[in-house]
This record gives C-alpha cells, structure tokens and sequence, in this order.
C-alpha cells in the first residue's frame, strides 16, 4: 500500500505539471529552407512541420505561405500537410529579385512559424 | 457500503473497502488525463468558397488571352458557408499570377462577409511579364500569413496566356 501511495505521489505530481507541459508541446509550426543562402534564378524549396500537440501531428489541414523580402511580396501558396503534419512548397527566384533578406511564414489556423533565407547580390 | 443495480430487477449488494474504490478511481482519473495529449480537435472546414473565377479586360469582357502592358482584372465571387454565425467574417483575397514556379504578378482585395452572403471583388493586376501560358489562382485568407492568416476556402485556378 506503501508503495501505492508513493506511485499515485509521483503520478500527481507529474498531472501537476502537465498544463504547463502541454502548453509547452501545444500546437506547433516548424519552418526551414534546404540553404541558408541562395542566388538568382535559384529554386528555394520551404519545407515545415505542423503538430497539434507532442504527439499528435497536425494532418490534412490547409497551410497559408507567404515569402517577403521586406515590403514587398515574393511568394505566396496554399498547401495541404499529410498525415505526418508534413507540408512544402518551392518556387524559383526572379531574376530581378533583391538581394538581402527574406523571410518565409507558414499559418495554420492553430499555429504560426518563421524562418529566414538571404539571395546574394 | 456501495449499492448498485444490476439488469432490470436485481439489486445487487457488494461490499468494497472504500480505499480500493478510491484508488480505482484515481487511476482512471490519470488514465483519461493521460490520454490528452493524443486527443485531436478536428474542425477545418472551411468558411468560405469561391464560387467562381473569370478574367477580364479593362473594359470588363472575359478573356483569356492578354498582351503586355494590358491589366487583367480578377473577377472572383466568394461566399460566407458559416451556418450559425451572426458576426461579420474578415478575409482576404488574394490572385497570384504564376509562370511554371515564378510568381509574376498579385492582387489582393479585403473585405469581411455575413453568413450567407456572397460578394463579388475584381482586383487588377498589370501584365509586365514574358509571353506563354500562366495561372491564375484565387486563395482566400484569413489575414496575410505573415500576421497569422491561414486558410478559410479551397482555392480556384484559371489558365490564360500572354502573347
């Protein structure tokens, strides 16, 4: 009985904690680039990665992206994750596209992610 | 003491040590809540639909054929699906003008909608962009992605060309 009660201790106190577990490990939205760094005329491929919770991945829902290069819009697309929560998209640089800094964000309507890519001059 | 019925007619009598019962039910609690996690809330219906796309000309004809220099107005009729929902819905419509995987071209129009209701929105693109064939696609958004937008209807494509 001991024993019992000092399981059911533990297991209290790991309940105790899960919220803010959970808040932790709530929906998510990861985002990346295969390269940091990309050229004119080059394809840029945006992968990402939506859970709903830790373990639960975030499938068949509908994925909002949108490439800027400071003010102005470079790309924008809608996709749908699998079942695996995995979504992507690709596009390929103008050949007068600005050189500097770009940034790629991916919205569901659970959660939000960011990545960044630069184009040399 | 714990009394409970059994079928239609009997009553069953069964003596329980009161700290069994209350352990029973202190695992059961930490069984549900540790199933949590692997729960899943599915709602992703979508409020809106394009019910069409057509593309026209300055002087409003649809057409699919264009020459540079010329703007090509995006004539989309959306519609609020929501059944029960008494507040205004914003969205954000957006064409995007695609050659292959380069995008040449975007329009943006926003607005909100009641529930049931359609509206009709035809922002202009200018062409400034080489001869082929491109796409047109209609998304419609919450808000720009980058401010947390995501997805409210399925999007349309249309294909028209510059010569």
């Amino acid at each position: 009985m001991a024993l019992l009660v000092t399981a059911l201790a533990l297991i209290s106190t790991v309940l105790f904690f899960l919220p803010v577990l959970s808040y932790r490990f709530g929906p998510s939205l990861s985002l990346s680039t295969e390269k940091a760094e990309y050229g004119k005329g080059d394809s840029v491929k945006i992968e990402g990665l939506a859970r709903e919770s830790l373990l639960t991945p975030l499938a068949s829902e509908p994925v909002a992206i949108e490439v800027r290069s400071g003010e102005s819009i470079v790309w924008i697309d809608q996709v749908i994750t699998d079942k695996s929560g995995h979504f992507s998209t690709s596009f390929t640089l103008g050949e007068n596209s600005p050189p500097g800094s770009y940034e790629a964000y991916a919205s569901t309507r659970v959660s939000q992610g960011l990545t960044s890519f630069s184009v040399r001059a | 003491m714990l009394y409970w019925r059994y079928g239609r007619s009997k009553t069953i009598r069964k003596t329980m040590k009161g700290n069994r019962l209350s352990v029973s039910v202190i695992f059961a609690i930490i069984l549900l809540t540790l199933c949590l996690p692997f729960s899943q809330v599915r709602a992703n219906s979508y409020k809106f639909r394009i019910d069409s796309v057509k593309l026209r000309d300055d002087s409003g004809v649809e057409r699919y054929s264009y020459t540079n220099g010329e703007f090509i107005f995006v004539d989309a009729t959306i519609t609020n699906i929501m059944a029960y929902s008494y507040a205004s819905e914003p969205f954000l419509m957006l064409a995007r003008m695609m050659k292959v995987d380069t995008m040449w071209g975007l329009g943006a129009f926003k607005a909100s909608l009641m529930s049931g209701s359609s509206i009709s929105a035809a922002p202009g693109i200018l062409i400034n962009a080489p001869a082929g064939t491109y796409k047109m696609t209609v998304f419609v958004w919450s808000d720009w992605a980058s401010l947390g937008g995501y997805p409210v209807a399925a999007f349309v494509e249309v294909t028209f060309t510059i010569t």
